[in-house]
Parts: structure tokens; sequence; C-alpha cells
């Protein structure tokens, strides 16, 4: 099933019924068994009637052509007899007009003469025509002669006076109140002597008149019966101003008569007319004849009829044969498509049975192979899908998994979010956050609603709100805040002193912000400031003072001394023996007065000079403090008993000197021991620190006072039995505590002590 | 020139220290010509033939024994014009004083002292620094000639 996720309506709408149910249903009109019959009829009928419209059209062209002959052949035709008819005519006015009787009575007008030439004249009259006159040279009538009434006994009409003219002698047509009628003239010549001339020069002595009429009641039909039926005849003048069809005035043929024969045209009726023309020889006359078009082209008509008739007949022919050829084809195509169609319904497939060698029989061989395959391909593809379904199913189970893992993870952060003590929040890109937890309001006193209405800039001290939004646009451009401090506004009008780190994301738009209250360690920072500015004026002051301890405290001993030593060489021999002793008294007291100063001034620079960290071997350090020792008690036996020590992190100078210390404690107070037995040792590294002891078999001390041992000028001896000023173990404790360490003694009297000092294993604890 | 014995001019204010000085100089039986100048003023003023030195005769001293702890101006002002001088500089200083403090010792190196001697308490010791001091400064170590050329 092929569903495009575009949109959950859009999917709605496509989804299909399950192939189960699909089944094309052919409409009527898409059946090839329907379609093949009308298409080849339409074929047909389409070929056949373009057939019958061509021949159709040739036979009436053939007709047209024959129609315009025949017209042709029988305007011509008559044209030849009205040109004999009328010659003759003229012929009779000539001979007449040249007969004796009627020269004589031009030439002698007498009764005799005048009775001659009218019984000539009468020859020419014809019944029911008008009279044929006699007229002098000048035109003027001489004589009338008129013709037998007609046999009808109708008169002939009244018609305008002829006039004489002397250029031709058959005259146009003329028509007056509806009738048409020509003139025609022939001149009486006669010569000098007044005999008949024929020549050109002749005298005219006077002219035969005569008129006849060219229209009557039943002229038309005679010429028509002549011509055929249907025919149309007319006669008129070249010119195309008089016209008649023998019975009445008509207008002109619509054809320029000079030119054209044939015409076509149609007439004032609307029907469609085939006319021609002919020109009457020897008159100014044409006649015109003209059939009706669809007389000629009928025997057309009756062509294309039949023939309709016939290609009818072929095409339903035609269209029964294309069915019966259809089914053939379709039946066994019908037969596939259900065999199709019930596998594509996921039936068993069935073969179909198509006993054929042609095409049709091929395609039902394909076919039962394809359906075979398909049934194999089938239950593959079957199998995959379960497969692919089972593999689909597992996924699903560990998505699920991840998202139950990933809704876990959400609510252990929420719970973590909510539980923190810094203020946690996440701001956008307008400015207000969206989410805080609720140690903003433990803090600050907002509520959650408070804080995500309000742009937080406004809840920043107005001092730190350009800095603030400097460092939120920086945060928006992809950079980090660490360590960033503003004071917001509590509820109680109070200011927090806010510790930020923030990250952003810049493709959602959000800012991630943790912030401390720090209010408390701003206030402690400060005190803290100002405890160390006091401390640095106190050490100042302190070093001053120490300055001029070194200086002014010495002076006046050394000048004791000096002075002292100046008397003891200068008195010498003059001095007793208790005056003596009481100046080497003062010598030794300034002395040792000077020592206590220089010791008290080293303690004190040893509390202030820094500490120069280094790894330090503490064997090396004891090689170098039993060198220094060396001297000072040549005389002892002392049996020294120096076990391996580790290295330790500390200032070399420094630890050297807590050994030099030690060890010459050791041996200052084991001066009674023979032999003094001195040993040194560490347990190496334990419990993150190291101790080193130092152990005598020497004087010891009561327990009681061990306190007092590291304190200065501290002493549990007398400086009779032992010298000593007791600045040495309170520099011990100093230095020692200064490397992060302890010092301590465990002592009996008589019976030896064990002093031991520790130090923070590489160096933990550094100089404070 | 060739007969005079180098002098050495002792910068000290306190009277009993001047003595003292002398007396161990004495007894170490130094024989130049010592000269005492009572404040670092005076010292100068001797260096450069100033006021009441106007009209000394000679050239720079052999050997400038100098107190650090002095009126007007104390000895390291001193040190440092000597050694910021020209013509002063090959003078050889020592300075002579009661402190043992760091920061004076490293100071006075630092601006070119040639010897630091903390005066003991123990008077015979300080005849023994006295004396090695002035065997060694003043008879032993001769100055480039060009100190003697100047004045």
């Amino acid at each position: 099933m092929n569903v495009e996720l575009l949109d959950p309506a859009r999917a709605v709408a496509e989804e299909r019924p399950p192939p189960q149910s699909e089944r094309i249903s052919l409409p009527a009109w898409h059946s090839l068994r329907l379609r093949l019959p009308v298409i080849m009829s339409a074929l047909i009928t389409i070929v056949l009637a373009t057939f019958l419209w061509v021949a159709y059209r040739q036979v009436e062209s053939a007709l047209l052509q024959a129609g315009g002959a025949r017209a042709q052949g029988a305007a011509d035709q008559l044209a030849n007899l009205l040109a004999q008819s009328t010659q003759q005519r003229l012929g009779d006015l000539e001979r007449a007009a040249r007969s004796s009787a009627v020269r004589d009575f031009l030439q002698q007008p007498s009764d005799s003469a005048s009775a001659a030439a009218r019984q000539r004249l009468l020859a020419l009259a014809t019944p029911g025509q008008p009279a044929v006159e006699l007229w002098d040279p000048a035109g003027q009538r001489l004589l009338t002669v008129e013709g037998p009434p007609a046999a009808n006994g109708a008169t002939p009409p009244e018609l305008p006076a002829a006039r004489l003219r002397s250029d031709a002698a058959v005259n146009a047509f003329q028509a007056s109140h509806g009738v048409v009628f020509w003139d025609a003239v022939a001149e009486v010549p006669v010569d000098a002597a007044g005999q008949p001339d024929a020549s050109p020069s002749a005298r005219r002595l006077g002219y035969v008149f005569s008129r006849r009429l060219s229209s009557s009641a039943s002229g038309s039909e005679v010429i028509s019966r002549l011509v055929g039926a249907g025919a149309v005849v007319a006669i008129g003048n070249q010119s195309g101003d008089v016209w008649t069809n023998l019975s009445k005035v008509i207008p002109a043929p619509p054809i320029d008569l000079h030119r054209t024969s044939v015409a076509e045209y149609r007439a004032i009726d609307g029907q469609r007319r085939l006319g021609a023309s002919s020109l009457i020889r020897g008159t100014p006359w044409a006649i015109w004849i003209e059939f009706p078009l669809n007389l000629i082209v009928a025997p057309a008509r009756t062509f294309l009829a039949r023939m309709l008739i016939f290609g009818l007949c072929f095409v339903v022919a035609s269209a029964v044969l294309a069915r019966t050829l259809s089914a053939r084809i379709t039946t066994p195509l019908h037969e596939l498509t259900d065999a199709a169609e019930a596998i594509a319904a996921g039936k068993q497939a069935e073969r179909v049975e198509i006993a054929r060698r042609d095409e049709i029989g091929r395609l039902g061989t394909a076919f039962n192979t394809m359906a075979t395959r398909v049934h194999v391909v089938q239950r593959e593809l079957e199998e995959r899908v379960q497969q692919r379904t089972a593999r689909l199913a597992e996924a699903a189970a560990q998505l699920e998994q991840r998202i139950g893992e990933i809704n876990e993870t959400r609510e252990e952060l929420d719970r973590f979010f909510s539980l923190s003590l810094d203020l946690m929040g996440i701001a956008g890109a307008d400015g207000r956050f969206r989410r805080v937890n609720r140690a903003w309001e433990r803090t600050l006193g907002w509520t959650p609603a408070e804080l995500t209405s309000t742009p937080f800039l406004e809840f920043v001290h107005p001092d730190e709100r350009a800095a603030t939004a400097s460092e939120t646009a920086k945060l928006a451009a992809g950079g980090m805040t660490v360590s960033f401090e503003n004071r917001y506004r509590a509820k109680d009008g109070t200011y927090r002193w806010l510790s930020w780190s923030a990250v952003a994301a810049p493709e959602r738009g959000l800012i991630y912000a943790a912030a401390r209250d720090v209010t408390e360690q701003k206030r402690a920072a400060v005190e803290l400031e100002q405890r160390a500015a006091e401390l640095a004026a106190a050490n100042q002051e302190l070093e001053a003072f120490s300055y001029s301890v070194s200086h002014d405290l010495r002076a006046p001993l050394r000048h004791v001394t000096g002075f002292a030593s100046l008397l003891q060489q200068s008195t010498r021999e003059r001095l007793k023996d208790p005056e003596t002793r009481h100046l080497q008294t003062i010598v030794d007291a300034a002395g040792r007065m000077g020592r206590l100063i220089d010791d008290l001034l080293a303690f004190s620079r040893m509390g202030r000079s820094a500490l120069r960290w280094q790894r330090v071997s503490l064997d090396a350090l004891v090689r170098d403090a039993l060198q220094e020792l060396q001297g000072t008690a040549p005389d002892r036996a002392i049996v020294w008993n120096i076990h391996p020590l580790p290295d330790v992190v500390g200032d070399p100078a420094m630890l050297r000197l807590v050994l030099v210390n030690l060890l010459s404690n050791a041996v200052k107070y084991t001066a009674g021991r023979a032999p003094a037995e001195i040993e040194v040792g560490a347990n190496g590294h334990v419990a993150g620190e190291t101790v080193v002891h130092v152990r005598d078999n020497g004087a010891g001390f009561d327990m009681e006072y061990a306190h007092k041992l590291f304190g200065v000028f501290q002493r549990l001896h007398s400086s009779d039995d032992f010298e000593g000023t007791g600045i040495g173990l309170a520099n011990v404790r100093r230095i020692v505590q200064r490397h992060g360490g302890r010092v301590w003694a465990e002592g009996v009297v008589d019976g030896g002590a064990t002093f031991f000092f520790s130090l923070p294993t590489g160096g933990a604890t550094r100089d404070r | 020139m060739i007969a005079d014995v180098k002098r050495i001019v002792l910068a000290e204010d306190n009277a009993n220290d001047v003595e003292l000085t002398m007396t161990a100089l004495r007894e170490n039986h130094v024989v130049n010509e010592i000269v005492v100048v009572r404040d670092g003023a005076e010292a100068l003023d001797y260096l450069y033939k100033r006021n009441k030195f106007v009209d000394r005769a000679g050239h720079n001293p052999a050997l400038l024994l100098l107190d650090l702890k002095m009126p007007k101006v104390d000895g390291i002002e001193v040190l440092r014009q000597v050694k910021s001088d020209v013509a002063l500089r090959t003078i050889p200083v020592v300075v002579l004083t009661s402190s043992r403090e760091e920061q004076d010792l490293v100071r006075t190196y630092d601006l070119g002292v040639n010897a630091y001697v903390v005066k003991p308490v123990d008077f015979h010791e300080f005849i023994e620094a006295v004396k090695l001091l002035g065997g060694f400064w003043a008879v032993v170590n001769e100055t480039p000639p060009a100190a003697h050329s100047r004045a």
C-alpha cells in the first residue's frame, strides 16, 4: 500500500480499499466490444459520405456543363432563326421600296399611283400588326396602309410616332405601355434620271416604314415549348435597355451580353437559373435562354438518393461484421481479465483455456505463465512482509523503550530543576523568561508568573542593565556566559547579587541560564578585602618596625660591646678580677641581646617571606644540616641513626632550617650523654601526610609543659643548663604550619625527647 | 700622585660608630687619610666639591664607607647618585650597616654596591671585618685611571 503522508486529511481521502475488493468496472462506452463496431461504422460512414459528396459534385458539375451547352445551342439556333426572319422582313421592305409603284407614287402622286402604291404596300401588312407607312425624304408620312384585322379582333395598340433615322435599317426594340416593338425602314433610292439606283451616292426619294410588335400573350409559351419545358426565352437590345420574354417587358439578363454567353445566377424569386445568350446577326438584338437550375441538376439528386440508400445498407452490414469480429477478440480478453482480477483479488491463480494460435492465443499462454509466477512471487512476498513486520515490531519496541528512558531522564531533570538551590531559567528571544524554577521565588520572592510576564531586564539593577543587555546579545550570537554578575531586584525592593552561567541555543531562540545568589559571598569578599588591606597595613607597620629594630636596637648594643671591649683592652693589666668579670658580663650580655634581636628578626621574617615551593629530598636536607652541625660539637660522641626519608613538596631553605633546629636541639640536649643517640626517621606517606621524627636520649622534658615547647622565648630548661634564645622551636612550628603541617613532641624528664613534624603529601595545602 | 696616600671617606652620623670604625681602622694599621662626613648630603657635597668642600683638593676618594640610616639624605640615595654618575661610579662603595634586612641587601646590590658589611655586635668580629675591607679596598684595589683624571 503506497500512502504518502502529506497531510492527514488528504491521506485519509486517498486511502484506497484493499486490493481484495478492487475490481475494475468498465463503462459501456469503454468496452472494446462496443467501441470497435462503432468506430468502424463511423469510419465507413465518413469515407462513404465523402465519396458520395464528391461524386454528387462531379455529376452536378457535368450536368451544369451539359445544361449550359444546351442553352447555348438553343440560343444560337433561335438567334439564327430570328436573324433570318428579320433579314427576310427587311428584304420584303426593300423590294417594296424599289418597286415602281412606290417610286412612281413618290415621283408623281396621283390617285392611281396612290392606289397602286397602297396595293403594293398591302402585301407587307400583317394582321394585328401596326400599319405600313410611306414617308417623303423629310420623314413626313405620305401613305398609311393598315393590314387586315386580327383573327381575335384585337386592334394594334397606340404607339408613339416613329421618327426618321437614317443610320439603321433595323432599329432597336422600344417599349411603350408594356408593349415592345421594333421599327424597320427601307430607302427608295433613285439616280438623277429618276431611275432606281443602288449606289451610295443615290438620292433618297422617300422611305418605306414598318413597325412590328414583339410581344404577345402567347408568344412566350410558343417559344418555350419550342426550346423545352421550364425554359425561359427572352429577347432584347444588346445595349440591355429593353427586353421582353415575348409577352411582356422584363429586366435584361444579368450578364454582359458581348462578353459572356453562359451564366448562372439567382433570380428575383430566389430560384437559381442557368442561361445562355446569343447575339442576333444584322440587328442590335440578342437572345437569352435560361433553365431553372434544379431542373438541370435533378438527375444528380436522384443519383445521390440512390447512393445514400446503398451506403446505408453498407454501413449497417459492416457494423454487424465489426461487432462479430470484436466479439471474437474481446471474449477471450474478458476471460483473461476475469482471471487477472481473480489474481488481483488474491484468489488462487487459475489457468485460462484459449485454444487459439493467433496473438490472443499467445497472450493466453503468456498469462498462464505469469499467473504461475505471480503465485510464486506472492508467496515470497508474503514471507518477506512477515519478516519485515516482525523487524518493525522489534524496532517499535526499542523505540518505545527509548522514549520511556527519555521520559525518565526528563522527569529526573525536571526534579533537579525544581530542587536546585540555584536559580534556573529558560529565556526566549523576546527577553522574557519562559520557565523558571522554584529557587527564584525562594531567593527573590517573585512568583514564576511575575517573572515570566515581565522582561528580565526590568528586574536588573539600572547600573547593570546595559552590561546585562550586551551580555544577552553576546549569548544570543552564540557566546557563552560564565560568572557574569548583576543585581536583581527582589520583591521586597532589595537587590541580590546573582552570578550567571548561561548558554544559548540560537537555532531555537532560547537561552538557558543558571544563577547563584552571591550576595553573601560578595559581602564576605568585600570584608575579606578590607581585612586584607588592614593586614597589609599592619604588615607594613611590622616591617617598618622590624627594620628600625634591626638598625636602631642593634647600634647601642654594638656600642656597648665595642666600648666595653676597648675598655677591656686598655685596662687589662689594671683591673682586678671581679671588675674584669663584670666587664666581660657586660660584653656577653650585650652579645646575647644582639643574638636575641637577630633571632627575633629572623622569626619575624620567617612569617612574612614567601615560600618557594618545589620537590625537596628530605635525605639531602638532613645531610646538609648535619654538615652544618659538624663543627658545633667536635668533642662529642654521638651515634647518628638516620633512616631513609621520603621526598616532600615545600620550601627547601625553610625545611632545612627546621631540620637544623631540631637536630641542633637534639645535639644540645644530649650534652650529658655518652654516647648520645639521635635518630631521624619518617613513617612514609600515611593518610595524606608525611610524619618525620627526631628522637634523642637527652634531657627530655616534662610532658606537663609540652604545650610551651613551641612558644617564642619559652624555655623548659634554664639557660645556665642549656644555652639558647627560645626562638628555635617557635621557628620550627611557624615553618611547618606555613607548609600546612603540624608539630608535636613527646618526652620524659631525663628519658629523652621525640619531636615530630608532619607535611601534607604533595604540599596539598599551600601557603596562606 | 705617586706619593699620594689613598683617601677614605666615611659617611656615618653616629659618633660612637665613627669612633669605633676609626679605632678598628687604626687597629688594622690603615694609614690612609680618612674624611668623615656626618650625613648623606655632606657626603655628596664632598664628592661633588660643593658647599664647604668646594675648595678641597685631590681626586675621587679611594673608598667610600657608607652607613645606610643617615639624616637628610640616606645611604641608599648617596649610593644611587654615585653609581649613576659617570665620573663617580668607579669609586668603590662599601655599605657598613647595623641592618641584616634582606631588602637593604637587595636594593644596594641592585644599585651596584661593591660590598655590604653588617656591623657585628661583637667588637672583635668588627675589627676583623674592617681589617679585610681596609686591606682590600683601600690598599690593594686599584681604581681605573679615568677616576683620577677628574677634578
